[in-house]
């Protein structure tokens, strides 16, 4: 910079050689520094980023197994978490039976309140689906024995509860086997229960985790087939035009004339029953994908017709260019910001799409675990009034779904900010 | 901005012998991106005499257009005027300080329309599609001229004839989509005469037209500016309808003048570098055939960088090492009508170049015409 | 370039050497008819007939400027004969250097492809033109690619060659598209145009979109690669005065037919066809001095989905007489080399350039043959 000083009115300017940054970025980057400035979009993606990083590590963070079944704990409330010296710890429960109102009735006695413990032995789980181990992030091992309970045990037990909170997983490892010998004698540990449990007493919190990581995926994954079909569909019929585009488009109308959930729940209720989960899950990734891609496709082909008429892609077919080679290296490429941006948007329709299949009982089934199965415990009335933890599962659906939703907003508005 | 009244701080400005309809000062509409400042104008003093029609030309993006916009207050956001003073001297009625309104303040609205209207390149920007054309001009007319309705609408079909749309009577009940492009240009000058502004901003009002079209366009609004009397201020880019409808020309770079001249003056003898060359850039019936065009070399800098010195030193072929790239020339009498912003024709101190330009050929310099690439 | 070639007393080059004697394209009787769908069901209303019988032809060598109003059907006729639109009627032929002579009209997409590669196009629009999703590099190679003419260092070398040729650096073939200004674009399209060696360029108003300034160097680059490649142009563009420039013939267009044909010299000096005549008038000429039009033209160009009866000018002709009402004159040779689509072509004497643009002292300065001197240059302070 220089600045120079001189007698005219309108005196120096000052020097600014360097080129402008915008002639150097790619409009991808253009378009992330847009995205950028949406701070509610930004928020969005961090909580989704954070629901997918959750879902894929769900077994560590859970504290229970979500399949291990307690009699002693159905329909527990939310367990009540007291800090003790500064650090959180669990009141054991003890069940009754409410004769009056023919119910359990869970008293917490925190007095011997037992603390959460970092980086705990438990079930066994593989870590991101390929490193078998059984730690976990957090729970609860052991309560403090009472005073007539095996020696020895309760040595190294009581050695170990006094020791670092952050213990190696050598001490626990000792800690694990004194709980297992002592088991007979002990009473069990105290459940963690942070969203309650369920009618067999499984914990809901480890269940929703669970659940997380099929009914997060199965939107992605049924978005990922949607696209497939609708942005080949819907390139090829707003490319090609006439019979083929009028044979794909009336297909389209029909598809969604019809109402989406009576068409899934046709489509789930032809479903094979007796499948494996995998099975199941990829058969209700395509029965979503198969309502899902009209929108898709009708999106794309607008888009496409709009390319069509662009100089460039007379420019490729003067350049000798075939049909296909138009559609995928120009067309494609130039619709894949608009491609994004309608995926983003619909993923939340897939999930919800899941969610409500599972909740009537056409989609995910039992041993299974996602979000709508666990709602579906829901279904009865009687039973939300008293026990309304169980529509907490519920709570990580909507946020899912409002994430995706502003997040696609962002997007939209960062591609095409004039429209 | 002085803090007096809007009236009083005018008068002062009024007081010049020149009856001017308007006066901008020392004009700044900045554009603030994520990217920097694009400044669109950039120091423009202009005034517009009572009854001409003065010319801004310039290529895009040199600001013409955004010039014609701040006096609207219509400057697109992220655009804002910063700095300078616009003074319009109405007809009827004591000179507004345009700029101490808000731009949404009803004694804008009264501007605009009232005494400035404003034409586009595209018509479909001035007409609601959704009502026919007769009814915003009655409104146009009702809103500011009379509130007898059986008045507006004769007026209407008295303007919408001016402007040759043939059967005006029938066009009151038309809507816009019904009529060609060179129609619809008629019912948006119609739309912008119907309350008999002092001044009219044209942007581009021919550059989408056919040459037939554009020439009965023009033929329109020459024949209606002598009627009404009116200013008007030009904006085009093309060199022979500047040559057709101004009386005065004012060439612009870069958000900045660079010179003004009587029409006839310009283009007998285009003094400012950049209007010899903008000028011989440009083929015309009867040039000569595939020989090759004079050029402005280089292309236009970044837009948001600002270039030291005079803005167009980069690309003149005249321009004088240490002293162009350095300071910038201010817009200076040549002769008593012409302006011109360059140091071919006054020195830094602002006293006019020893050698008087009409007469020299004084050695210290190299020729002009042997400079430029003949 | 502008050496080897004889200078006139007027400034004008003298291209008569460089254009050969043969045809390279003859178009006769072209049409292209676009239908109108209307109603519930879509049924066919009718035509717009937006190129209703062309006939023109394009020596080797040669420019031939192909002008007219919006919607006259130029760029349709452009884009069929080069055929990115099927022929509605007429015919096509193309004498391809190594495929010989082609009838383009009913070539199928194997053959049209071959001749693409000697026969290609340049667009008006500098931005729609160029994939913003391709780099360069990778738009230039397209065609040397797609026909597999090039790969390798071969082909890095042949896209450098073309960039060098039409004054980019070859380092720009990274950069995306909207990296370059207007005129920087139609450069990477007329880099793109030339990968292939074609003969015919078919140019669609490619300096149409771009700043005055900026018309110049391209409407230069057109001129010199012409020389260097020996190329042959059909320049299609509404402003007369590029046209008048850049073609060694012109033929003018209305409503979807060519009227009049003629060498530039004459067409503009002595038109034939009272449409060139208001169109020529129509041009305002860059005089002040200059304000009042000899020749109006009433009315609007007709829609091409509904053209008049007879002559389509006729209900805008000042010289209309009822047999233009009635019958359509063909385009006819009304003097060598000069063909005219006009009942009255050998009777009227209608006025050209001489008469509307003559004794203009003021555009002796944009007139680059005569640049009145200027005065000196002042001292440095």
């Amino acid at each position: 910079m220089a600045t120079v000083s001189t007698g005219l009115p309108l005196g120096g300017v000052a020097v600014q050689k360097e080129e402008s940054a915008a002639d150097q970025v790619s409009q991808w980057t253009l378009m992330r520094w847009r995205f950028m400035q949406n701070r509610l979009s930004v928020g969005a993606l961090v909580v989704l980023i954070l629901m997918y990083l959750t879902a894929a590590v769900a077994p560590f963070l859970s504290p229970n197994d979500y399949n291990e079944l307690d009699t002693d704990h159905a329909f527990a409330a939310p367990t009540r978490i007291k800090l003790v010296h500064g650090w959180p710890s669990v009141c054991p429960l003890t069940q009754t039976l409410d004769p009056d109102h023919f119910k359990w009735v869970y008293e917490a006695d925190c007095e011997r309140a037992v603390p959460i413990r970092l980086f705990v032995h438990g079930a066994k789980h593989r870590l991101l689906g390929l490193i078998p181990t059984d730690v976990h992030l957090f729970g609860v091992v052991d309560v403090p024995p009472p005073a007539e309970a095996a020696p020895s045990a309760s040595k190294t037990a009581a050695k170990d509860s006094v020791a670092s909170l952050l213990a190696g997983l050598g001490g626990q490892n000792v800690a694990g086997a004194a709980s297992a010998q002592a088991e007979t004698k002990a009473e069990k540990p105290p459940r963690l229960f942070f969203f309650g449990a369920d009618q067999q007493g499984r914990d809901l919190f480890s269940r929703v985790l669970e659940g997380s990581r099929v009914s997060l995926t199965i939107g992605i994954v049924g978005v990922i087939f949607s696209l497939i079909i609708g942005s080949l569909l819907g390139a090829f019929s707003g490319y090609m035009g006439g019979v083929v585009d009028n044979a794909i488009q009336r297909t389209i109308e029909i598809i969604r004339a019809v109402p989406t959930l009576p068409l899934w729940a046709a489509f789930a209720a032809a479903l094979p029953r007796t499948t494996t989960v995998t099975q199941r899950y990829l058969l209700i990734t395509i029965v979503l994908s198969l309502v899902g891609w009209t929108g898709l496709a009708r999106e794309l082909r607008g888009k496409v017709l709009a390319y069509r008429a662009l100089d460039y892609i007379a420019a490729a077919r003067l350049a000798g260019s075939s049909h296909l080679r138009i559609v995928l290296s120009h067309m494609l490429p130039n619709a894949a910001s608009h491609i994004i941006v309608i995926a983003t948007l619909a993923v939340p329709y897939s999930i919800l799409g899941e969610t409500s299949l599972s909740f009537l009982g056409l989609g995910m089934l039992p041993p299974a675990v996602s979000w709508g199965v666990l709602l579906r415990d829901t279904q009865q009335i009687q039973s939300v009034l008293i026990h309304p933890w169980m529509l907490l599962p519920a709570v990580p659906v909507i946020l899912a779904v409002a994430c995706f939703f502003l997040l696609g907003d962002g997007l939209r508005d960062a591609i095409d900010p004039y429209s | 901005m002085v803090t007096t009244s809007a009236v009083a701080e005018a008068k002062v400005s009024a007081n010049g012998q020149v009856d001017n309809v308007i006066e901008l000062e020392d004009l700044h509409v900045h554009f603030h991106t994520k990217l920097g400042v694009v400044r669109a104008v950039n120091g423009v003093t202009l005034e517009i005499p009572r009854g001409k029609v003065v010319g801004v030309v310039g290529e895009s993006g040199c600001g013409k257009s955004q010039t014609a916009f701040a006096i609207m207050q219509l400057v697109p956001p992220p655009g804002r005027i910063v700095a300078g003073k616009i003074v319009l001297y109405p007809k009827n009625g004591p000179p507004v300080n345009v700029l101490r309104y808000d731009r949404n303040s009803d004694e804008m609205r009264a501007i605009r329309g009232g005494h400035v209207s404003m034409i586009f390149q595209e018509p479909m920007t001035a007409l609601n599609p959704v009502y026919p054309v007769g009814d915003q001009i009655m409104e146009a007319i009702l809103l500011h001229q009379t509130t007898d309705k059986k008045e507006a609408a004769a007026r209407a079909v008295d303007i919408l004839g001016k402007v040759g749309l043939p059967n005006p009577k029938r066009l009151l009940g038309t809507y816009p989509h019904e009529l060609s492009g060179g129609m619809r240009q008629r019912a948006m000058i119609a739309l912008a005469l119907s309350c008999t502004p002092d001044l009219l901003l044209a942007d581009e009002p021919t550059t989408a037209l056919d040459v037939t079209t554009q020439a009965q366009i023009l033929d329109v609004m020459r024949e209606l500016q002598a009627e009404i009397g009116m200013s008007i201020l030009f904006v085009t880019h093309n060199l022979g309808v500047i040559a057709q409808m101004a009386d005065e020309v004012a060439v612009m770079y870069l958000g900045q003048l660079v010179e003004r001249a009587p029409v006839e003056e310009l283009f007998d003898e285009p003094r400012h570098p950049y209007t010899r060359a903008l000028m011989r850039s440009i083929p015309h019936l009867g040039t000569p055939r595939h020989a090759r065009l004079n050029v402005i070399e280089g292309g236009l800098p970044n837009q948001y960088s600002q270039v030291p010195g005079c803005a167009f030193h980069p690309r003149c072929p005249v321009a004088q090492p240490g002293l162009c790239d350095v300071y910038q020339p201010a817009l200076r009498p040549v002769t008593p009508t012409v302006e011109v912003s360059c140091f071919l024709y006054h020195n830094l101190d602002g006293t006019p170049v020893a050698a008087p330009t009409q007469t020299a050929s004084s050695g210290t310099g190299p020729p002009l015409g042997d400079a430029l690439p003949a | 370039m502008i050496d080897t070639q004889r200078t006139r007393d007027d400034g004008s080059t003298d291209r008569s050497d460089r254009i050969g004697a043969r045809n390279l394209l003859e178009v006769t009787g072209l049409k292209k008819h676009f239908p109108i769908h209307g109603g519930l069901l879509g049924r066919l209303r009718g035509y717009v007939r937006a190129v209703d019988g062309v006939d023109l032809f394009i020596r080797e060598g040669e420019t031939l400027g192909l002008v007219g109003e919006s919607g006259c059907g130029k760029s349709t006729a452009g884009r069929t004969i080069i055929r990115l639109y099927d022929v509605t009627d007429g015919e096509i032929v193309f004498h391809d250097p190594m495929l010989g002579k082609i009838h383009l009209e009913r070539a199928g997409t194997a053959e049209l492809r071959r001749v693409w590669m000697s026969m290609q196009m340049i667009f008006q629009d500098p931005f729609s033109s160029l994939d913003p999703r391709m780099s360069v590099g990778r738009i230039v190679a397209e065609p040397l690619v797609v026909n597999k003419i090039a790969r390798g260092s071969e082909l890095r070398d042949r896209v450098a060659q073309v960039l060098t040729a039409v004054g980019l650096r070859p380092e720009h073939v990274s950069r995306y598209p909207h990296a370059f200004s207007g005129g920087q674009r139609q450069r990477i399209g007329i880099a793109r145009a030339l990968a292939m060696s074609p003969k015919l360029i078919i140019c669609d108003e490619p300096v149409s979109a771009l700043d005055v300034s900026v018309q110049a160097q391209v409407l230069n680059l057109l001129e010199d690669l012409q020389n260097e490649f020996d190329l042959t142009y059909l320049f299609i563009a509404h402003d007369l005065s590029v046209v008048d420039h850049i073609s060694d013939r012109v033929a003018v267009m209305y409503v979807g037919y060519v009227v009049e044909v003629a060498p530039t010299e004459e067409l503009f000096r002595n038109p034939k066809m009272p449409y060139t005549e208001a169109l020529i008038g129509a041009i305002p000429p860059p005089n002040p001095r200059l304000r009042s039009r000899p020749v109006k033209l009433p009315g609007e160009v007709p829609s091409p989905a509904n053209p008049p009866s007879g002559c389509y000018f006729h209900p805008r002709c000042q010289y209309a007489q009822d047999v233009c009402k009635v019958e359509r004159p063909p385009l006819r040779q009304v003097s060598p080399g000069h063909y005219a689509a006009c009942h009255f072509a050998e009777t009227l004497s209608l006025r050209g350039i001489p008469t509307l643009t003559s004794a203009v002292p003021a555009v002796t300065m944009a007139t680059a043959s005569s640049v009145t001197p200027t005065p000196a240059a002042p001292a440095v302070p």
